[in-house]
């Protein structure tokens, strides 16, 4: 584990640094955000019943926006052959990306939304459970855009083939976040939406460690 | 056995001695079929002549699966074995599947316009075809994305992998709508529930899809190892002209 807390330590460092990239992902999470209403008009019942689905799909694109240069960076300054070479197994390496990744980009935007439903005029209950589902949706998209981005290093474009990779494989999570929202506001049993995506979670994550592990040693060879 | 006919040069010499009997039959059994399936069946009492599409889009729609999990099989023996034909098929199957994903769409949409009412609907079964096309798309992209082809093939043999265990998850979660489409009446464990005078065009047409497909697979197996050849061949030319000039100056 001391392997995992030194590339965390270094990963956060190096992104705090670079705060203007993060504060790119929010920012393009607002303004996308607001421009829906300007397309859709103000009716409010149209704004509120598809807040939710706009809410996740902009979030989705969102996370996907500072993954091409996830593992591009070390890659470039040979950090990324050091740590393959060093005696830490990559596992922990790519663990610590994911936790940084889920830390910095996604929950950022799982704290903007409570902000950016008001101008859809979302009920504050409607909002929490959409805050719920994106904080149980949030991990597994991670795990989706980590695959992408370990699967895409070195390519020729690199920042066109991660949404390529990442988006059909991310409409389950779509599928189960928005569900676990609306079928809980309608008060229907929506119990099994939020297992699902819980199970998503649990199930990309370690899926996603194995397969960036494995595509990095395969990049790298 | 196996392993004798996986070297490559032994592979092709077989896979040409195959391959004009593989053709004739597919030859045979779109004649066959397609006579069988377009002209002699009898229009359904309800869909009317429309019902023919069936014998286009099903064997299309098994292809589709079929050849992607023919595609992870490969992948994992390339990433197991390390063995340059597997990724070679891996690679070569991925347009036909595509195509016939697409074919298999296109057909439904054309049957669910005069039979639905509509050419699209967001049905379980649809939307997660749809998925798989856009998944060989992002595969085809990925081995194409790489300077080095080699280097292509191994990544895309990865994704395919994942593709391969995310694909029962898509299937499951686009179960949750409201499924429009009709479901299996071939195979199920009760025996098939379709008409036999329909069912023994449509298992002809099946069939002759599945050797199409191995045909396809077998030519253009043939094109990618020419095209990994000539590429070797060309660097190679092009380091020993770089050596020349380097001993000239």
């Amino acid at each position: 584990m001391t392997g995992f807390w030194t590339c965390f330590r270094r990963e956060w460092r190096l992104s705090m640094r670079r705060t203007g990239d993060l504060l790119t992902v929010v920012m393009f999470f607002a303004i996308t955000l607001s421009l829906f209403p300007f397309g859709l008009g103000v009716g409010k019942a149209l704004l509120q019943q598809t807040a939710p689905a706009i809410v996740w799909v902009v979030g989705m694109l969102a996370v996907l926006l500072n993954l091409d240069t996830l593992f591009a960076r070390d890659e470039r300054s040979g950090m990324l052959d050091q740590i393959l070479l060093a005696p830490i197994v990559s596992l922990e390496y790519v663990l610590a990306k994911w936790l940084v990744h889920w830390l910095l980009t996604a929950l950022p935007l799982v704290a903007m939304t409570p902000i950016m439903t008001l101008l859809y005029f979302l009920p504050g209950q409607v909002t929490g459970l959409l805050v719920s589902s994106l904080l149980l949706g949030t991990p597994s998209l991670t795990s989706l855009g980590l695959i992408a981005a370990s699967l895409s290093l070195g390519a020729r474009k690199s920042s066109l083939l991660i949404p390529l990779i990442a988006l059909p494989l991310m409409i389950p999570v779509l599928i189960f976040g928005v569900g676990a929202v609306t079928l809980s506001q309608q008060a229907m049993n929506g119990a099994s939406a939020w297992y699902a995506l819980a199970g998503l979670a649990c199930l990309l994550l370690p899926l996603s460690l194995g397969t960036a592990s494995l595509a990095l040693h395969h990049n790298r060879s | 056995m196996i392993m004798r006919f996986a070297q490559p040069a032994r592979f092709f010499a077989l896979a040409d001695r195959i391959a004009p009997w593989l053709w004739g039959l597919v030859a045979l059994g779109l004649a066959v079929g397609l006579v069988w399936g377009l002209v002699i069946v009898e229009p359904d009492y309800q869909q009317g002549e429309t019902v023919r599409i069936m014998y286009i889009h099903v064997p299309s729609a098994w292809m589709a699966m079929f050849v992607y999990a023919s595609m992870a099989v490969a992948s994992f023996v390339a990433l197991v074995w390390r063995h340059p034909l597997a990724e070679i098929a891996a690679v070569a199957s991925a347009p036909i599947g595509a195509a016939f994903t697409f074919c298999s769409l296109v057909t439904g949409s054309l049957w669910g316009k005069p039979m639905w009412g509509t050419y699209w609907e967001w049905d379980g079964r649809m939307t997660s075809v749809l998925i798989l096309f856009f998944i060989y798309l992002a595969y085809m992209a990925l081995v194409h994305a790489f300077e080095d082809p080699a280097q292509g093939r191994r990544i895309a043999s990865i994704f395919a992998l994942v593709g391969a265990l995310i694909l029962p998850v898509i299937k499951f979660s686009v179960d949750w709508w409201n499924t429009l489409h009709q479901s299996s009446s071939v195979f199920r464990m009760d025996g098939p529930t379709i008409e036999a005078s329909l069912l023994w065009p449509l298992l002809v047409m099946g069939l002759t899809f599945q050797l199409l497909y191995f045909a396809l697979l077998l030519l253009r197996m043939r094109s990618e190892m020419a095209a990994v050849r000539l590429r070797s061949a060309r660097l190679a030319l092009m380091r020993r002209s770089q050596t020349n000039e380097a001993m000239a100056s």
